[in-house]
């Protein structure tokens, strides 16, 4: 008995993976109008079975479930005794086999049609077999699940903007506290940037497993980063860094961002500008002529706190915007306009 | 300062939506509604901390004149 070397692919195996090639190199679209062509061809001569057969195919092209050479050439039964799927999951050919059943075509029809487009025959059986009321089932609760998704996340929303709605409201809070103020509750003040801190370490690493870039536009992260950062200080949240995507870890140990204010404005005009150290070391120079310098540094911590809750609110309008919330990008930043205002 | 417009950042949300499904939005709205939750508990916890200690220091200090 000879062992084969699975690095040396065997005559069979390259002329598969020549056929392979080939057929990837075919543009799914082009496939798609032959079947179309052939299906309008079979329905012009009355021919059911061709045409139920062709519809399967072009499901599974559409799908992109197999390859061409699955369906087109080959031993089926080889090949799809080893590719075993559980196609009972798959909501269009649950679909697929319900209306073909409505228009009439026998399960025999159907069965062949499924297995000559490149499905198993076992998986075929095992779908075959589920009876007409769980095929409704799956149907439904396939949309059902969806549905439910979407009003969650409506749900959800809502919420969410009066939860920015409250942290703008706190963020004023501790912006009308003077410094003298402020000063005098150091201690709650560190409290306070304790628990953003961790606050910041719980969610990301609860959203580690959503992919990172994809959380970099809204700026969930990013604001909440920022406003740790200017609250607990880079040297803390090191360990927690690594969830970000490399942009924004360079972004947040620039020497502009480390410790600074960041994330400035975005303008009523839709200019967003960040980040800038422009628009808070006005406030900051303002604030060190106004009082002395034995309470400076107790100044410069109260607007870390106020400047890190201006940036989460950032970083979740930002967010916000990118589900759907445009409008909230605006509240802010009116709010935000207002806020300078005030302060200057 | 380096600024992107309006209509360049509405272009990367909207490239941006196509890629997280329905599935993963919700699973982030709820973390942000969580922390954005737990950060306003913080912050109210502060504030409250700040006005009971101004009160008590004008207290004392009505008492003391």
């Amino acid at each position: 008995m000879s062992i084969e070397n699975p690095d040396q692919p065997t005559a069979e195996a390259k002329e598969q993976a020549n056929i392979e090639t080939e057929d990837q190199e075919t543009p799914t679209p082009d496939r798609e109008q032959d079947l179309r062509d052939q299906i309008k061809q079979a329905e012009e001569v009355d021919d059911e079975e061709s045409v139920l057969r062709l519809e399967a195919e072009l499901r599974v092209t559409e799908t992109g479930e197999d390859t061409q050479a699955d369906v087109e050439g080959g031993d089926f039964g080889e090949k799809n005794a080893e590719k075993s799927e559980d196609i009972s999951e798959k909501p269009e050919l649950v679909k697929y086999i319900k209306e073909t059943r409505e228009q009439g075509f026998s399960d025999s029809q159907i069965r062949e049609a499924l297995i000559d487009a490149g499905h198993s025959e076992i998986d075929v059986e095992r779908l075959m077999n589920t009876s007409p009321e769980e095929l409704q089932e799956n149907t439904e609760s396939t949309g059902e699940e969806s549905a439910e998704t979407l009003v969650d996340i409506e749900k959800e929303s809502e919420l969410l903007g009066a939860n920015l709605e409250q942290l703008k409201n706190n963020t004023e809070a501790v912006g009308s506290f003077s410094a003298e103020t402020l000063s005098e509750n150091e201690g709650a003040l560190n409290k306070l940037g304790e628990k953003i801190t961790g606050i910041f370490s719980r969610i990301t690493e609860r959203l580690s497993n959503i992919e990172a870039e994809k959380l970099m536009i809204p700026g969930a992260l990013v604001g909440i980063a920022a406003a740790a950062i200017n609250i607990a200080g880079v040297s803390e949240l090191s360990g927690y860094l690594q969830y970000l995507p490399d942009t924004i870890q360079q972004f947040i140990n620039s020497p502009e961002a480390a410790g600074s204010m960041i994330w400035s404005v975005i303008s009523e005009s839709g200019h967003f500008a960040g980040p800038s150290l422009e628009n808070y070391t006005t406030q900051a120079a303002h604030a060190q002529e106004v009082f002395n310098t034995d309470i400076g540094g107790h100044i410069e911590n109260a607007h870390r706190i106020a400047s890190g809750l201006v940036n989460i609110t950032t970083g979740f309008a930002v967010g916000l915007a990118s589900f759907g919330i445009g409008n909230v990008l605006k509240t802010w930043a009116q709010a935000k306009e207002r806020a300078k205002e005030k302060f200057n | 300062m380096t600024q992107i417009t309006k209509e360049e950042i509405k272009k990367r949300l909207e490239e941006l939506e196509g890629k997280l499904s329905p599935e993963e939005k919700l699973a982030v709205i709820k973390e942000l509604n969580v922390a954005i939750s737990e950060t306003n508990n913080a912050v109210s916890s502060f504030v409250d901390t700040v006005k009971e200690n101004t009160l008590k220091k004008e207290i004392n200090s009505s008492l003391d004149n």
